[in-house]
This record gives C-alpha cells, structure tokens and sequence, in this order.
C-alpha cells in the first residue's frame, strides 16, 4: 500500500498539473469526483480494520478450532465450539446472574437516578458540588472501586461492619461477599453506586430540555407539581429513558472488572456471582493458579462471541422498541 | 368573566433589574387590553405576574375585584397562550385541548362534547388525532388558543402568541383571535411589540417603556394624541418625524420655525391645545407623521405657508404610496429606545413623508412638501410630554 500510494497520488493531482493527454485526465478527475471523499474516511476506516474488525475475525477464526491458547498445534473443528457453547450451563448461570444484575440497576437508575436528577435541576444551592460528586464514581477506575469496596466491606478491617456495630446494629453485619444470600446484591449495590452518576448525568440533561414554559403551561392547566411531572415532563424523558436503558444493558452485560476484584474469578461464593465476563475469563485464563487442565481459549472465544451476538440482538431490539414509543417531533 | 385591576405592580430581579415599575390598570370584564412596548420592557414578566408563574415583588394583583398575589395559578381562573405555544409534545391535539378538563376530571363524555365544540370554532375537527409536532404553525397556534378557551376562565393571557408565525398567517390569525374574543368575550390581556397588532386588535392600548407605563388609551387616541414623544415615535410606521423647532409670533398668526423653514400654524390648533400659547418663543419638539406630508404639486390649492423646500434624497415606492425621504435642516429630536418591529433607520436629520401614488417626484429633484399644519404634534422641549 505505502509502495503503491505515492504513484497514484502524482496522478491524482496530475489533472491540476495538466501534463498528462485528455483522456485519461478525464477519467483520473472523474473517479477523484466521485470517490474523492472518501480518502478522508480512510485513516479512520484503516484503524477501525485494523484494532476491531481483524481481531474480530482473527477470533472467530480461532474459535473454529480446539486450540487451548497454549502450544501451537490445533486442528479446525467447524462449528464444535459454538455448539457446545449454547448447551454449556454455566453460560446461562451466568448469564442470569447477570439478567439479575440488569433488571436490578435498571429499577435503581431509573428510580433513585431520576429522583436525584429532578431534585438537582431544581437547582439547589452546590449544585455544581452535588453533581461532581455523585458523578465522581463514574470516573473512578473500575478496580479501584472494587478495591476500597472489598476493604469497607472485609468482615475484620473493614468499614460498614464496624460501623452496623457502633450503631447497635450488629446483627446486620455479616462477611458480605463470601455470605451466599448477600454476594451477589452486594455486587449489585457497589454497581449502583459506581454507576448512578451516569443515570443523573443522563436524566439531568433530558430534564434540562424540557422548556420551562411546558411546565408552566401544566401549572396553569391546573396539574399539582406530581401530576405535572408525570403527565407532561417524564414523557419528554424518553430519549433518556431509551439511552440509560441501553447503556444499563451493555454496561450489565460486559462488567467484568467489578465482579473480579469484589469475588474473584471464580464469581465465589459458589458461583452466586458469576457473570458471563468471569467466566469467559476463566475459561481463557484459568481460574485459579493451581490447575490449567480446562482451559481453552477456542471455547472461551466462542462463548464471547454468542454472547456478542446476543447482546447485539437484545440491544438492537431495545433500541427498537423503546424509540418507537418516544415522541415524534 | 371579571374584571382585572393592577395596583402599583413592580418587579425587581435579582440584581436591582426592575422589569416592572408601579403598573397600575384597570382592565374592565371582557375587555381586549394589548400591551405593547419594545423588547425588555417588562411585558412578559408583568403577565407572568398576573399568571401566577413569577413572584410580585410589590403591588397587587385583582381578579375579579380578588387579591390574588397568593394565589397558584391554577386558582387564578386564567388561561394562557404562550408565544411558544408551549403545547404538549407527546398529546394529541385532542389530549392537549383536553389536559386541563382531564386533570379536573371532568367527566369524559362532557370533555368530548366541549373539545368537539373548540375544534369547530377553530377548524381543527381534522386535526384531533395528530401530535402538534405534525401540524403547521397556524393549526398550533389554533391548539394553543383552544387550549385557553376549553377552559372557560375568566382572563386570557396571551404573550406574543402570533410572532412565531410568518406575516401571511399572521394578518389572518390577528382577525381570528380578535374574532375569537369578541364571540366568547372574555377579559384578555394580549402581548406584543408589534405596533400593527397593538392598533388593530385592542381595545385599548397600554405602552410600557423599561417597566413604565407610557400611555393607555384606544388605538385612535394613542396614534393621535401621543402623550410623550416616546409613544408618538413607537406608534406608527413610519415612525413620526420628530424635529426641535420654535413657535414665533401669536396666536392670531404664529409660525412654527423649523430650521431654514417656517410654517404657518392655524389659530385651530392652539383652540385644542390650552398649554400651548405659553409656550410661543420657547424650544419645543415639534413632530410630524409621515401622511401629513405630502407632494405639494398633488395638492395645489394647498396654502403656500403651510410648505417646505425639500431636496429629495431616495424614494420608496410601495405602490400604494411613495415613502420620500429628504433631509431637513433642523436638529433631530432623538428618542431613547425606540424599537418597533418594522422600524425603518434614517439616516441622521432625514424626515420621511408618505406622498400620494400619483407623485412623480425623483431623487436628486427639489420640491415642495406640503405640510399638514393643523395636526402637527408638539411636545414639551424637556420632558418630552405632549402639549
Ligand atoms: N429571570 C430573570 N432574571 C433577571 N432579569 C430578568 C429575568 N427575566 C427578565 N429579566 C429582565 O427583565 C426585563 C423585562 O423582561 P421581559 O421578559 O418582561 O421583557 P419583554 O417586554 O417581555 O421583552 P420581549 O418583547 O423581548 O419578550 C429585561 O430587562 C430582562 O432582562
Ligand atoms: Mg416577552
């Protein structure tokens, strides 16, 4: 390519020049008229190819193998993996825990993310204070989150036990991660926190395109402040609505991070916390340091590239369903 | 029905703006009130006051012969057209109309009944099913005001409501709206800064200036007998021509000195004018609307003291009339904040006269104007009052 350009160009601006006969001037400005433009997609379109697309394909290529991910020797099994892989049970264990954890944040970021909103575009004083602050998780790396989680949480060092205790509240404490019933809504509850900021981040600009006249005209059409809200400002929160929504789904789907460091690889105690991430992770890598025998990258690509698939689906669907039901302007 | 009364209003935002200074009004019941006024003078905020939708820093409110400052403004008994329309994105027209007849929960077939009645005064029987972002700016202009009158209230307020649409639709719907009120004859208090709506579809005219109310009065007296010179230059398109002069003489025989000209003043005008007489020798302004001149050759009986010697710079036909524009040689009074929409800028000293379609007068030719010298306007030199 970097061999063949340099010509192609001289002849790109040859017309200008005008060194070269009629004819083939003609044809040289006539392609550059027509597909002209599209040079300047090319870098981005280059890098594109080169960090998604090939390595996209380069996966799915070896997902039509049995190759472990280590050595060198491998053979094509077709579609082996894939068929495996929709029949393989920790793959929807998984994949429920994290329904689990969709339904979950949903709920909470389009309840307690909206309720903070509307209270912030009323306003109040700090405001700027406010919104850093409760956005502030969101930019925080994931592990460390996770990290000074793990620490206010550990039953001996940590933060929330001791506290429930000089509350007189002790009975509440308990070895929150390792504790089956509470692993996993605790997973659920750092999530929420890590991740409020951007409901309020969404819905505070939806909230604030809202025209304030509209609200006025309610007022004086008689609606109370709920009735205003619900009947004239929440409807115009439905691109929001469609945007958190989605953004909530992938951000489900793909959280690995978080999971990780809170519980391990292994989505311990007892898989209560295992997330398609965890496992495809371990099915790649290996779970713990002692025993490599189950490993097998092929597997593992496999099980990340159905659950790409269908998370596209789910997304597209989404997408589809909730933009119908916004309004048309 | 009611009427509305407005003690000493004022405004003052944060920041010591005060949008509203002591309005005081007295709206009778089914009156049609414009208040007019250029941009920033305090319009909206008095109406969102009468609404309910802005805090009254000082004065009252009366609805109805009621102080209603405490009151939300669902309790006012008003209805309001926004200059957006403000009508709700996600309702149908029929849903939009009936919001307010929903929420007091009206009984459903009643609510048909009323909204099938509002369509067919305002022609939107078509429209009912459609969301207001498919139809044209007419037809939601149209939700808008069925929207108030559903309601049956005892007060319109209309804000700016025709200045989102282009001039066409604006000419029909200001008939329609004066049509609408008229029928249902409700008390309305309408917004605006556009003289031509101001004029023609008022009752009476109140003219506010940074906050001030200026003048209130029918459209006739506010175009004739301008109380300041502010008003006399609002009102009026063309604006009035408004020129420091001086009144030489008596009142037998007196002559208006306008620079290198002088004209000769009527003994009538004086008889209407009792201040006036007093005011021979001293500098006034002297203002002359633009139809009062005109090209001496169309009007040859005219007197000749009554004419000025004028050097034509540009004309603009219209068709109907001629707008000439020639300078003359006297200072220019200038008015502060003068802001109408279809304002024409002219060029320092230059006095706009608005001659007859059969004048053949040219740029670059000198003629005679002639003058109308019994309605002439004159105001005090100081302050401005009309005398
Ligand atoms: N919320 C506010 N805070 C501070 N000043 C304001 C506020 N609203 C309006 N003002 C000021 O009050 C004055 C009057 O505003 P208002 O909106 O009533 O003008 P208006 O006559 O309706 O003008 P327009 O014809 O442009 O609509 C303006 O100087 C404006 O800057
Ligand atoms: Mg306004």
């Amino acid at each position: 390519m970097t061999q063949n350009s340099p010509p192609r160009t001289t002849s790109v601006l040859a017309p200008q020049l005008g060194r070269k006969e009629r004819p083939e001037r003609r044809a040289t400005s006539e392609i550059m008229r027509k597909y002209g433009h599209l040079l300047f997609v090319l870098p981005g379109l280059v890098f594109f190819v080169a960090v998604m697309v090939g390595p996209t394909l380069f996966a799915l290529v070896i997902s039509l193998t049995n190759w472990t991910g280590r050595g060198i020797s491998f053979e094509f099994i077709g579609l082996q993996n894939f068929q495996d892989a929709l029949s393989y049970w920790p793959l929807y264990r998984a994949a429920i825990n994290n329904v689990i954890l969709f339904v979950a944040m949903l709920i909470f970021q389009h309840t307690v993310g909206l309720f903070i909103a509307v209270q912030l575009n009323e306003k109040p004083r700090f405001m700027e204070f406010y919104r850093a602050v409760l956005f502030m998780p969101v930019i925080i790396s994931l592990v460390s989150t996770g990290f000074i989680w793990t620490l206010m949480l550990s039953s001996n060092i940590g933060f929330i036990n001791p506290v429930l205790r000089d509350l007189g509240l002790g009975f509440l404490a308990k070895n929150w991660l390792s504790d089956p019933a509470t692993a996993l809504p605790t997973v659920i509850a750092v999530t929420a926190w890590n991740s409020v900021g951007w409901a309020i981040v969404i819905y505070l600009s939806g909230l604030q395109n809202v025209p304030e006249e509209l609200k006025q005209a309610a007022h004086i059409d008689g609606a109370n402040g709920w009735q205003t809200f619900w009947r004239v400002v929440f409807p115009q929160l439905s691109p929001s609505f469609t945007a958190l929504t989605v953004l909530t789904f992938i951000g489900t789907f793909k959280t690995f991070d978080l999971v990780y460091v809170l519980t391990g690889p292994l989505g311990s105690p007892n898989y209560r916390t295992d997330v398609v991430g965890t496992l495809i992770y371990r099915t790649a890598f290996g779970g713990s340091g002692n025993y490599t025998d189950d490993i097998s990258m092929s597997f593992a690509i496999a099980l990340a590239l159905v659950v790409f698939a269908f998370m596209t689906l789910i997304a597209w669907a989404l997408i589809k369903i909730l933009r119908r039901r916004e309004i048309q302007s | 029905m009611a009427n509305v009364t407005l003690k000493n209003l004022t405004k003052t935002y944060p920041g010591q703006v005060t949008a509203v200074d002591n309005l005081s009004l007295e709206i009778a019941d089914g009156e049609f009130l414009v208040l007019v006024g250029p941009s920033g003078c305090g319009k909206s905020t008095a109406l969102k006051m009468i609404a309910g939708l802005e805090p009254i820093t000082a004065g009252e409110v009366l609805i109805a012969d009621e102080v209603v400052n405490e009151y939300a403004s669902r309790d006012r008994d008003i209805a309001m057209v926004f200059q957006s329309y403000a009508l709700y994105p996600h309702m149908s027209v029929f849903d939009n109309i009936a919001f307010s007849l929903q929420i007091a929960k009206v009984p459903k077939a009643e609510i048909t009944r009323r909204v099938g009645e509002v369509a067919r005064i305002l022609q939107l029987e078509d429209y009912l099913r459609r969301k207001p972002g498919n139809l044209s700016g007419g037809q939601r202009q149209r939700v808008a005001m069925g929207r108030a009158i559903i309601r049956q209230p005892s007060v319109f307020l209309m804000d700016e409501p025709l200045s989102n649409l282009d001039a066409k639709l604006r000419v029909q719907m200001r008939s329609e709206i004066a049509q609408i009120q008229r029928r249902v004859k409700v008390t309305t208090i309408y917004v605006t800064h556009d003289q031509v709506e101001a004029m023609t579809m008022g009752d009476r005219v109140a003219l506010m200036k940074d906050g001030v109310l200026q003048q209130v009065d029918t459209p006739d007296n506010i175009y004739n007998r301008p109380a300041n010179t502010f008003v006399a230059s609002f009102i009026g398109s063309p604006s009035m021509n408004l020129y420091r002069a001086r009144l030489e003489g008596e009142v037998a025989s007196c002559t208006l000195v306008l620079g290198g000209n002088r004209l000769a003043i009527p003994a009538s005008v004086f008889a209407d004018r009792a201040e006036l007489a007093a005011k021979i020798g001293a500098d006034i302004i002297v203002g002359l609307r633009p139809e009062d001149l005109e090209d001496a050759a169309l009007l040859p009986t005219h007197p000749a003291d009554q004419r000025l010697a004028a050097h034509v710079i540009l004309n603009e036909s219209l068709g109907s009339d001629h707008m000439v524009h020639f300078p003359i040689d006297a200072p220019l009074a200038k008015v502060s904040d003068q802001d109408s929409l279809d304002e024409i800028v002219v060029a320092e000293g230059v006095c706009i006269g608005r001659f007859g379609a059969r004048s053949l007068v040219k740029a670059g030719q000198s003629i005679e104007v002639a003058v109308a010298c019994d309605r002439l306007h004159f105001f005090d030199a100081a302050t401005g009052l009309a005398i």
